[in-house]
């Protein structure tokens, strides 16, 4: 019993010394760890607290706002379009789709300024002939040719120097023998010679342009197709019996826009709205122009799934029946049939 | 989500509206701001307006000899463009802090209120009366080819929403 009571008594004791030993150990450095110690408890517990209710929006708090500034009326101008169809999509673009859009553009315009230049050149000497019509020095000139090619050369963008390294890659072999095979070949017969080879250079250069950016946007919007009217003339009307037509015009899309708004927050119940564009996925830190790029590969998509899906069909059958149904209106037009076409005579 | 409908409208003017965007993002901590984010860019919106052929019937229409006398609809947005993927961002202003980052759902904010403020402002510019006058021109064309000699134009009586938004349109007929 009494050794029961002094294990008992030594527990206690143990335990009742610990705040006596932490307030020793304070005492010994001084107030200030104490205090400290203090305020880090009762962050602590105010923090535990916000983190049990699941409310963080007054300790941390993005706001996000824009600065009021007036919308500036710059040009009216005067326009005659007649639309006769609209379409309505959404579209989900990607930062590597375009760029691929755009690298297949740098690289045909890089081919074609490479090509052109070359040609140029050769095409000067090749007018230099003596009396009987031979040409004078070909080889000599021909060498100053690829010199004087290179010279130029050597001025171009970073990115067209770029893609001389890589079609000389391509070729693997001298490059006034390269110069001569794009000189006599045509782009598209040249892309679909090297296509694999092409796109394995485009993307061995984007991945050192693009540095693991990745930006992802749904896009919705509208599309809306028909008639310029403005190309009409009085020629270009003309009656056979009770046809009436309208020559010269051929549809074509007259907008393709994707807003910030799709539906307005005040045309949806919960006064939402619907977004134009939503990001999907967003990582590596786009640039400005990287979002810009993509946005408008959205626009560019959505105009053409209209024309796929036949927008510009509806809207000159649409507009057909518009302007037959105006005209007939105006009492005096015998008008049975309107047809607009796309031809002069 | 893909549809295409049939539409009869005519845009007879354009009007170019250009919009500075700024937008200011903040990371705070406990009301206290830790970092902010700057962005600025110069953006255009591009509004259609005219009328909708389909809204025009008999009743529209008085015809005497060689007058006629046309009450058309009032005058209505056709098409509104804000293309943000267009707008030149200014990369001097333009600047990350060190915990504030400007991210894609912030520039879609930015732009979505810039979107409200013009489409609120544009009810302010007048835009209704050269909106008519240019609609007036392009149909007499038409009508004097018709061969009326003698021809009156007028629009419904509308009334400017204080808020556009509820239709898209700018004006709304006054019965």
């Amino acid at each position: 019993m009494d050794k029961k009571t002094s294990i008992f008594s030594r527990i206690l004791g143990f335990f009742l010394a610990i705040p006596k030993k932490i307030l020793g150990f304070f005492s010994m450095l001084g107030v200030l760890p104490m205090i400290l110690v203090i305020i880090t408890l009762l962050v602590g517990l105010f923090f535990g607290y916000k983190w049990m209710i699941g409310d963080f929006s007054s300790i941390v708090e993005t706001k996000v706002s824009i600065v009021e500034t007036p919308s500036i009326l710059e040009e009216v101008r005067a326009i005659g379009e007649l639309v006769g169809a609209e379409y309505f999509g959404e579209e989900v673009h990607s930062l590597s789709e375009s760029y691929e859009e755009e690298d297949m553009k740098n690289m045909a315009e890089s081919y074609l300024e490479i090509r052109d230049s070359y040609k140029r050149i050769y095409e000067r000497i090749e007018k230099m002939r003596d009396i009987n019509g031979n040409l004078i020095g070909h080889e000599k000139h021909l060498q100053k040719t690829y010199e004087d090619f290179m010279s130029v050369h050597a001025t171009a963008t970073n990115y067209d120097k770029a893609w001389f390294a890589a079609f000389k890659r391509i070729h693997n072999e001298s490059i006034r023998s390269m110069l001569e095979y794009l000189r006599t070949n045509e782009w598209k017969s040249y892309y679909d010679h090297y296509k694999d080879r092409l796109n394995r250079e485009r993307r061995y250069l984007r991945k050192i342009k693009n540095n693991g950016r990745v930006l992802i946007y749904l896009g919705r919007g509208t599309v809306k197709a028909g008639y310029n009217l403005d190309a009409m003339t009085e020629e270009s009307v003309v009656r056979q019996g009770d046809t009436l037509l309208l020559k010269n015009l051929k549809a074509q899309i007259l907008n393709a826009d994707i807003n910030p708004w799709y539906v307005l927050p005040e045309e949806t119940e919960d006064g939402k709205g619907v977004p134009g564009f939503e990001v999907l996925k967003e990582y590596g830190s786009p640039t400005h122009q990287d979002h810009g790029r993509v946005k408008e590969g959205c626009e560019k998509d959505l105009e053409k799934s209209a024309i796929e899906q036949g927008i510009l069909k509806t809207a000159e059958k649409r507009a057909e029946e518009t302007l037959l149904n105006f005209l007939n209106l105006l009492a005096r037009d015998s008008t049975q049939v309107l047809s607009i076409v796309d031809i002069q005579e | 989500m893909h549809q295409i409908q049939g539409a009869s409208q005519i845009a007879t003017v354009e009007y170019v509206i250009s919009k500075v965007v700024i937008g200011k993002k903040e990371q705070k901590l406990l009301g206290y701001s830790l970092s902010e984010a700057d962005y600025l860019a110069e953006a255009e919106a591009r509004v259609k307006a005219g009328i909708d052929l389909a809204k025009i019937s008999e009743e529209n229409i008085r015809i005497q000899d060689n007058f006629i006398h046309l009450s058309l609809p009032p005058v209505e947005i056709i098409n509104f463009s804000f293309p943000a993927g267009e707008a030149k961002v200014n990369e001097d202003y333009t600047e990350d802090g060190w915990l504030a980052i400007i991210e894609g759902a912030d520039i879609d904010r930015f732009y979505q209120e810039a979107e409200l403020s013009v489409r609120k402002d544009i009810v302010n510019m007048g835009l209704e009366e050269a909106a008519q006058d240019k609609t007036k021109k392009f149909l007499m064309k038409f009508l004097l080819q018709a061969g009326y000699d003698s021809i009156q134009i007028d629009f419904e009586k509308f009334r400017w929403e204080p808020n556009p938004l509820n239709t898209g349109n700018i004006p709304q007929a006054n019965g």
